[in-house]
């Protein structure tokens, strides 16, 4: 299939092969800039966990690409921050040397820690495009918890959009209460000071981009990328059949159970997507969306569908329309509370899974085991002050033609701390990290294993750890007839616990935490006995376990 | 300079700060400004050193202030200030010791010269974080910081700070209308301060301020030099929230000056906000000693020269950064009847026992009838008992605020007080009895429900007594009937009832010594039962005692009406 959108199409003037590679450069600048940030980073959850993303956006607040590695969602939210940032200091108010900032959850991606940096590019004297980074900073001061606050002002501070620097100077007062503000002020500053260096190397490669192709801007090349990639996602679309398709599904939310709602609507080339009917906003748990994180996970599973070679850019987003009702959990009002969002974000291409699946043939997924962060800090004897996060997954979902991977980031990109990294850094001894037997759903391709990990704390004294499970009421669901994953579940000291403030560790304490398999993908009765066989001999089911998902009865 | 001039022109002083004390109250927005009085304004001089306090102030303000000013002068030295600057900070190491805390600092300009500051702390509504208080591991916890900024530059605010700090609250518009209407108070102050220098022709404040300061430190010093030289060792154990703790002091009395090493005292808790940063513990313990020695001259830092403070780094009276801080009055109200402890035996006539303290109380929600609202009330025990006078009912102590009323309370929030009324036996038995505790019902009315804070003190560890006088009842909180024991913010929905016992104040003199009459007149005024004046006073009561007689409530009115207007004017 060619995935790249036609001349004709386009109906511009840049030959293909030009634009193939003015833009794979434009990428490659992006991913200098990723790579010089992982580099230049004071913080483990920039340079380790690599929770940050690298977008070029146009002069309009347009993105036109990314750096590789960037977490999709990131991606598309940036460019709509960078909008409204612009409406805040517009284009003609804005120097070289500026530095635009924001982590307001609203105009941002949806939680305080997230940092947004804005760079202008000047050529010429002109604005022509914005160097754009999210980073996750270590801290932004705010209560210890995750999951249980009751509004964003006890989650950390809020920074409104400003000048981080003016003209080359940065500005006093936003280091200041930045830096004075959080538990880590020098892996916070730390970031901040690496990612504006980035800029500075990202701004030098786009102006010699500029000069070796004698561009006076990229007003053309953007409106290239955008026109071809939105035809080619326009003509993806047009080829779906027209309909409404409506999908309900239950998750977990937190004290509550959550309902998410959709209507996706195919009309021509254009797909309406509107999520009335979901759950009122809440103040039982932090897991309120704002629209922006919304938007950006509604974008994501049309995107893989239906254009995954195409490097994300504006262009392919603009045939997707999303409404949330306001006051929703899925667009929710100031000043909700929005850190642990996740729990939320995670489930919604589940339901639009769950509406469009056959639509979209092999690339529709079952419901996944999700992310259970685990994190502990504290104070030990032989190990100092300590904090260490790690971000395990359940199995993930079936496809139609691919049995579900066994535990694996998704819906985004993130690395697992290795176990020897915890062991060392925190006194904790991982006693189990195993796959998790029978936890898949059922189905003719069955879902991805969920595991069981088991943390001790063999320190002398008290530690604080924090664990965000999902999943533990509503099963993550299975399609076209595939049976739901098995739940989670968390053990400390054998007793299962439902509620997660900041836990006190005793010397000895161990939890345990049972993440869920992946639904599974088409009938059970559908599965080739030779994969049940095969699970079997792998350890991935019992024998009971075979007798009751698929009526096996050999041995 | 003659006295009289000195007099004129102090008074004037003090008279200037008055008014744009009063201006803050005209001209705030938020209930903790406006009704509860909680901020203090003072007057520097060009060295950040405090000449006059508004009358009204919480004395451990205006203590602060100068120590908080001459901070933010290290930051901002006098050359780069212009006139129309105003300083602000919030920080608890630098300022008054919990977030909540604003200090904003102007300097005034007189023929283009520095030639004072005028400062004002205030305790503004909110500063966003956890909506507890008690509960908090650190200060990151507790809301947002500024560090010593410019808040406005050369008469212009300074739109970075003032959007971050807005940002940042739950309710910015009060907080914000509170500050910029400190920023014209200090206006008003100003232009005050030029009138005064001009009328008396002074190219600045620097002979005046040598005068104040100077005889101030004399006064306090010839006091000082009065008593006799020693060493007195005290403590006292309180609550605390999780765990108790223990304050413990060795006042030395050298010549004229008076040294408090408060070495053992227990260290800070990182599982509770009440620890308290060295500048409001300094403050506090100063405090008494100036009301003991030089009670009639205004307050101004002449009368803190004299006095001495160390404790250790890392201890519940001198915190390090960053502990939680919050709720630090759960600390340093207990600094007070520590001195006054430690100097009992030296000065009896002029101690007093230990008070019933205060059970700050706080709503905050978004209601159909009331929208966004938040209020505080600052209800108080009874005041402990002195050598010569029952203790009073309850009143602001150690430091100045207001009761908000009834009446306002009921209009802001969706709140309901059913009841408020003096708690019988509460005041500590003694020759001279602590003032009685009161009790206060409120009742939730919102079907959305509201968020309820209560910080409650002295219930495992009564108003202690002085020289043989006993403890003063201990406090309690009931939620519907139950006891509280964790007081974390709860919802109070439509229906709930909190009771407040707000414990009394502490006895002084053995209870054996105390006139039976008046145990019979407070048996017959209801604030002492039959059977506590049988147990402790052993003072039997018969039927005609019991019973109320015109004469006798006349008498029993005139007689609060003569003491209270003797604890007005000492």
């Amino acid at each position: 299939m060619n995935e790249r959108p036609s001349r004709a199409e386009a109906g511009d003037a840049i030959d293909p092969i030009s634009l193939e590679i003015q833009w794979q450069r434009l990428i490659a600048i992006m991913d200098e800039i990723d790579f010089a940030t992982v580099k230049t980073s004071f913080s483990t959850i920039v340079g380790e966990s690599r929770d940050f993303a690298c977008i070029l956006v146009d002069r309009n607040g347009n993105s036109l690409c990314q750096s590789r590695f960037s977490p999709p969602n990131f991606c598309v939210v940036l460019p709509r921050t960078a909008r409204r940032l612009l409406e805040a200091y517009p284009l003609e108010s804005l120097q070289e040397g500026d530095v635009l900032c924001t982590n307001d959850p609203w105009i941002g991606t949806g939680h305080l820690p997230d940092y947004v940096l804005l760079t202008p590019v000047f050529h010429q004297g002109a604005p022509v495009a914005f160097m754009g980074t999210v980073a996750h900073l270590a801290d932004v001061g705010g209560h210890r918890g995750d999951i249980e606050a009751y509004d964003v002002f006890t989650e950390g501070i809020r920074i409104p959009p400003a000048k981080i620097y003016a003209a080359g100077r940065a500005n006093a007062f936003l280091f200041d209460v930045i830096g004075q503000n959080c538990r880590v002020p020098e892996l916070v500053l730390g970031d901040i000071r690496a990612i504006v260096g980035t800029h500075q190397i990202g701004i030098r490669r786009l102006r010699e981009f500029l000069l070796d192709y004698a561009m006076d801007d990229l007003v053309t090349l953007a409106r290239v990328i955008h026109r071809r990639s939105e035809a080619l996602m326009r003509s993806r679309i047009q080829a779906l059949p027209d309909g409404a398709y409506e999908f309900g599904l239950d998750i977990d939310g937190y004290v509550e159970r959550v309902h998410l709602h959709a209507v996706v609507r195919i009309a021509g080339d254009d797909v309406y997507v509107n999520y009335a009917g979901t759950s009122p906003q809440t103040r039982l748990g932090s897991i309120n969306c704002v629209y922006n994180t919304t938007f950006a996970s509604t974008m994501y599973p049309f995107k893989c569908a239906l254009a995954p070679q195409i490097p994300n850019n504006q262009g392919l987003f603009q045939p997707i329309h999303v409404a949330a009702p306001r006051g929703c959990i899925l667009n929710c009002d100031f000043p909700y509370p929005v850190q642990a969002r996740a729990k939320t974000t995670n489930n919604i291409n589940q339901v639009l899974f769950g509406a469009v699946w056959p639509l979209l043939g092999a690339h529709a997924q079952a419901g996944s085991g999700s992310i259970w962060p685990f994190s502990v800090h504290g104070e030990a004897e032989g190990y100092g002050p300590f904090s260490v996060s790690c971000l395990p997954h359940g199995g993930r979902g079936a496809m139609r033609e691919l049995d579900g991977m066994p535990p694996i980031a998704f819906p985004h990109n993130s690395s697992v701390t290795p176990v020897e990294i915890m062991e060392t850094q925190a006194p904790i001894l991982i006693r189990h990290k195993e796959y998790r037997v029978d936890s898949a759903g059922a189905g003719r391709r069955r879902g991805g294993i969920g595991q069981r990990i088991t943390f001790r704390n063999i320190a002398a004294t008290p530690i604080q750890a924090r664990v965000r499970p999902d999943k533990m009421f509503c099963h993550p669901p299975g399609l076209d007839g595939g049976a739901p994953g098995v739940v989670g579940e968390v053990r400390w000291n054998g007793q299962s616990i439902t509620r997660f403030p900041p836990l006190e560790m005793q010397p000895g304490d161990e939890i345990e935490l049972l993440m869920p398999g992946g639904g599974g993908f088409g009938p059970a009765t559908a599965r080739p006995p030779e994969r049940i066989a095969r699970d079997l001999a792998a350890g991935f089911i019992s024998a009971a376990g075979a007798r009751r998902d698929y009526g096996w009865q050999r041995e | 300079m003659d006295p009289i001039t000195l007099e004129i022109q102090w008074q004037r002083l003090v008279n200037i700060v008055d008014e744009i004390d009063n201006a803050v109250i005209r001209t705030s927005f938020s209930t903790i400004v406006g009704e509860s009085h909680d901020f203090g304004c003072a007057l520097m001089d060009a060295q950040g050193s405090g000449l006059a306090q508004a009358q009204w102030s919480p004395p451990q303000f205006c203590t602060m202030l100068p120590r908080t000013t001459k901070a933010m002068l290290k930051r901002f030295p006098p050359a780069t200030l212009q006139p129309g600057d105003v300083l602000a900070t919030n920080d608890p190491w630098i300022g008054s010791t919990h977030l909540p805390d604003y200090n904003l600092v102007s300097p005034v300009f007189h023929r283009d010269k520095l030639v004072a500051f005028l400062g004002t702390v205030a305790h503004v509504s909110d500063v966003g974080g956890h909506l507890g208080d008690l509960e908090a591991q650190d200060m990151f916890m507790e809301g947002t910081r500024v560090m010593p900024n410019k808040f406005y530059a050369s008469g212009k605010v300074v739109p970075m700070i003032e959007e971050f700090i807005a940002a940042n609250c739950r309710v910015p518009d009060m907080v914000l209308g509170d500050l910029h209407a400190i920023v014209g108070t200090h206006r008003i102050g100003i232009q005050r301060l030029r009138e005064f220098l001009d009328d008396y022709g002074l190219d600045d404040m620097e002979a005046l301020a040598a005068e104040i300061l100077t005889r101030s430190e004399q006064a306090l010093r010839t006091a000082i030099r009065a008593l006799p030289n020693g060493r007195s060792d005290y403590a006292v154990t309180a609550d605390g929230y999780l765990e108790p703790f223990t304050l413990k002091v060795q006042l030395t009395v050298a010549d004229d000056e008076i040294h408090m090493d408060f070495a053992g005292t227990s260290e800070q808790q990182w599982h509770s906000a009440i620890n308290a940063a060295f500048n409001i513990s300094y403050a506090t313990a100063v405090y008494p000693i100036k009301a003991m020695l030089a009670s009639r001259i205004f307050n101004n830092d002449g009368l803190i020269r004299p006095l001495h403070m160390t404790a250790p780094a890392g201890s519940i009276v001198n915190c390090t950064f960053p502990a939680p801080v919050a709720a630090r009055a759960k600390v340093i109200k207990h600094i007070p009847p520590l001195i006054f402890g430690a100097l009992a035996d030296l000065m009896p006539e002029r101690v007093i026992a230990a008070a019933g303290g205060i059970f700050p109380f706080h709503v905050v929600g978004d209601d159909e009838r009331f929208g966004a609202h938040a209020v505080h009330m600052l209800p108080h025990g009874g005041l402990g008992a002195t050598h010569d006078a029952d203790g009073l009912l309850p009143v602001a102590y150690p430091h100045n605020s207001t009761v908000t009323p009834t009446e306002l309370i009921e209009i802001q929030c969706p709140v309901l007080m059913t009841r408020k009324r003096l708690l019988p036996d509460s005041g500590g038995p003694g020759q001279y009895r602590g003032g009685l505790g009161q009790e206060i019902a409120l009742r939730a009315t919102s079907a959305q429900g509201t968020t309820l804070t209560i910080r409650p003190d002295l219930m495992t560890y009564p108003a202690e007594g002085l020289r043989g006088g006993r403890r003063g009842g201990a406090g309690d909180v009931l939620l519907n009937g139950e006891r509280l024991r964790r007081f974390v913010p709860r919802q109070f929905k439509q229906g709930d009832e909190v009771v407040l016992r707000v414990p009394g104040g502490g006895g002084f003199g053995p209870p054996s010594a105390r006139d039976a009459a008046r145990v019979r007149e407070d048996v017959r005024l209801g604030l002492v039962s039959r059977a506590q004046a049988q147990a402790v006073y052993d003072v039997s009561i018969t039927q005609s005692d019991a019973e109320i007689t015109d004469d006798a409530l006349q008498r029993a009115v005139a007689q609060i009406r003569t003491r209270a207007r003797r604890h007005r004017a000492p």
